[in-house]
């Protein structure tokens, strides 16, 4: 009692008193209710989101709960262990047997395979990321398209049929569509696989340029990996680009 | 003195203020779990299996996932963490295999009821938006020449932003989060501006439903590192709303 008043006569006498007063007190208001909030933070909070369940020790969930045979847990592990094989068996069935053909776009590789065995893995070059402007009437992407595909037909010394954009991007009247200078031999090589939508894999003039992003959507393979993949890849055998 | 009582009312508001936004946001991973767990009567939670019960029922739901993506036409990816392994696949086939380097996670995911951890990764997640420190499709434009003289010209820029530092995250639905980062930071400034658009991506979040005075929503997070080239093939070759199986 001496004290409060000792404390409430220098409180009202000294401002210096004052002015410090207020400041221990904000501190210690402050840090009453950061210790209130520590307590609900770690205490309350994680206590209340199981009622109370993740409080309690270990050894006392397991004297609380039934306790389950062995047996029991054993024969449910063999049964669960049956379900992952399965599974395992069903996924491995979605790898084709027959021989495919991985393309990467980004790092222009390309991979051969047969079921998961890699038979050969090489460069290629696939579509530049360009796009041609023609005025505002026209606008050709020159890229690789990705997803899965099927060679839908092989051929031999392949001629190339210019399509419009060869004569655009070279500053060149479009000609009529079967014109004589839209025929190109040798151009693609010695094989070339179609893919569709006028997009194939064959080979190239420019072996310099393979492993880079040159192409105006088709894949360009270096002449001896294209044989080999003309060979391994019937009709029909899936392609795989990314 | 009237002023330094509404000063001292102005600072004690303020405290409670803050007390309840800290306690607020302290919440969130609170309500997470609540979320997932609240459908679920079973008992047990994840923490309480056996390792070797526990290892099967991840590799049965890591598996139903993974088939279940098979079904669709288009690239998905597969994150196991419980091998280190992220596979890049089409309808079952391998395209891509990378090794986890290192692996970073929520701390809330063994809190998860045994049937509710289940039902939540047995599904596959799908790309609501992602993040990326280059873009995912750089063209390069090109105006066509009026004559053969001008088709001779320098034809392209190359795309310079193969080599840069890569980093990217997925929001997936079922709130989970997934961010990607090459193993080397090569360029400092590029890794600091990406880890400020990730926190200040969460501040926002936080703060809409902190200043309504609800509890935010708190995103479950896994962060890996895998070798740069490999971050770069599948961020370049995921489509936008691809599918994601994750196990960890």
């Amino acid at each position: 009692m001496k004290l409060l008043t000792k404390f409430s006569e220098r409180f009202h006498s000294s401002k210096k008193f004052r002015t410090w007063s207020y400041i221990l007190g904000s501190v210690s208001a402050i840090g009453l209710l950061m210790a209130f909030v520590a307590l609900i933070v770690f205490i309350v909070l994680p206590a209340a989101y199981n009622g109370g369940a993740r409080l309690m020790p270990a050894y006392i969930k397991a004297t609380n709960s039934l306790s389950i045979d062995d047996t029991i847990v054993s024969s449910l592990m063999v049964k669960q262990s049956k379900v992952v094989a399965n599974l395992e068996k069903q996924f491995n069935k979605l790898t084709p047997k027959a021989n495919y053909l991985v393309i990467n776009t980004t790092e222009n590789k390309f991979f051969l395979y047969s079921n998961k065995e890699l038979l050969r893995a090489g460069i290629c070059s696939t579509g530049s990321y360009t796009l041609l402007v023609q005025g505002d009437k026209k606008k050709w992407e020159f890229k690789t398209p990705k997803g899965i595909f099927k060679i839908r037909e092989r051929k031999t010394e392949p001629v190339w049929k210019k399509p419009d954009w060869a004569f655009v991007e070279e500053g060149l009247p479009i000609p009529s569509p079967n014109h004589p200078s839209r025929f190109e031999y040798g151009t693609l090589g010695d094989y070339a696989l179609s893919l569709g939508d006028g997009y194939m894999i064959h080979g190239t003039l420019y072996q310099r340029f393979l492993g880079m992003p040159v192409t105006h959507g088709c894949i360009r393979l270096g002449d001896d990996d294209l044989e080999a993949v003309f060979k391994a890849m019937p009709s029909g055998a899936k392609v795989y680009i990314y | 003195m009237k002023s330094k009582v509404v000063i001292i009312v102005m600072l004690s508001l303020l405290v409670v203020i803050s007390v309840t936004f800290i306690v607020l946001a302290a919440m969130s991973p609170i309500r997470a779990i609540k979320l997932v767990n609240e459908n679920y009567p079973d008992t047990s939670f994840v923490e309480d299996i056996s390792p070797e019960q526990l290892k099967l029922e991840k590799e049965e739901i890591y598996l139903r996932a993974r088939l279940k993506m098979a079904e669709a036409d288009s690239a998905c990816l597969s994150i196991n963490l419980v091998d280190s392994t992220i596979v890049m696949e089409i309808q079952g086939v391998k395209l891509i295999e990378a090794r986890i380097q290192k692996i970073y996670s929520s701390k809330i995911f063994p809190r998860y009821k045994k049937q509710a951890f289940y039902e939540y990764f047995s599904k596959p997640f799908v790309i609501d938006s992602d993040y990326c420190t280059i873009p995912k499709e750089f063209f390069n434009i090109k105006y066509a020449p009026q004559d053969t003289i001008a088709a001779q010209a320098p034809k392209t820029m190359p795309d310079t932003t193969l080599k840069d530092p890569f980093y990217f995250t997925l929001y997936l639905d079922r709130w989970l989060m997934v961010d990607i980062r090459q193993t080397d930071t090569l360029r400092p400034l590029i890794y600091k501006d990406y880890n400020r658009h990730i926190r200040n991506e969460k501040i926002s979040k936080m703060w809409s439903y902190l200043y309504k005075f609800e509890v935010p929503v708190y995103d479950p997070w896994i962060r890996i590192e895998i070798p740069h080239n490999d971050a770069r093939s599948i961020y370049k070759a995921l489509p936008h709303h691809a599918q994601v199986a994750v196990i960890l």
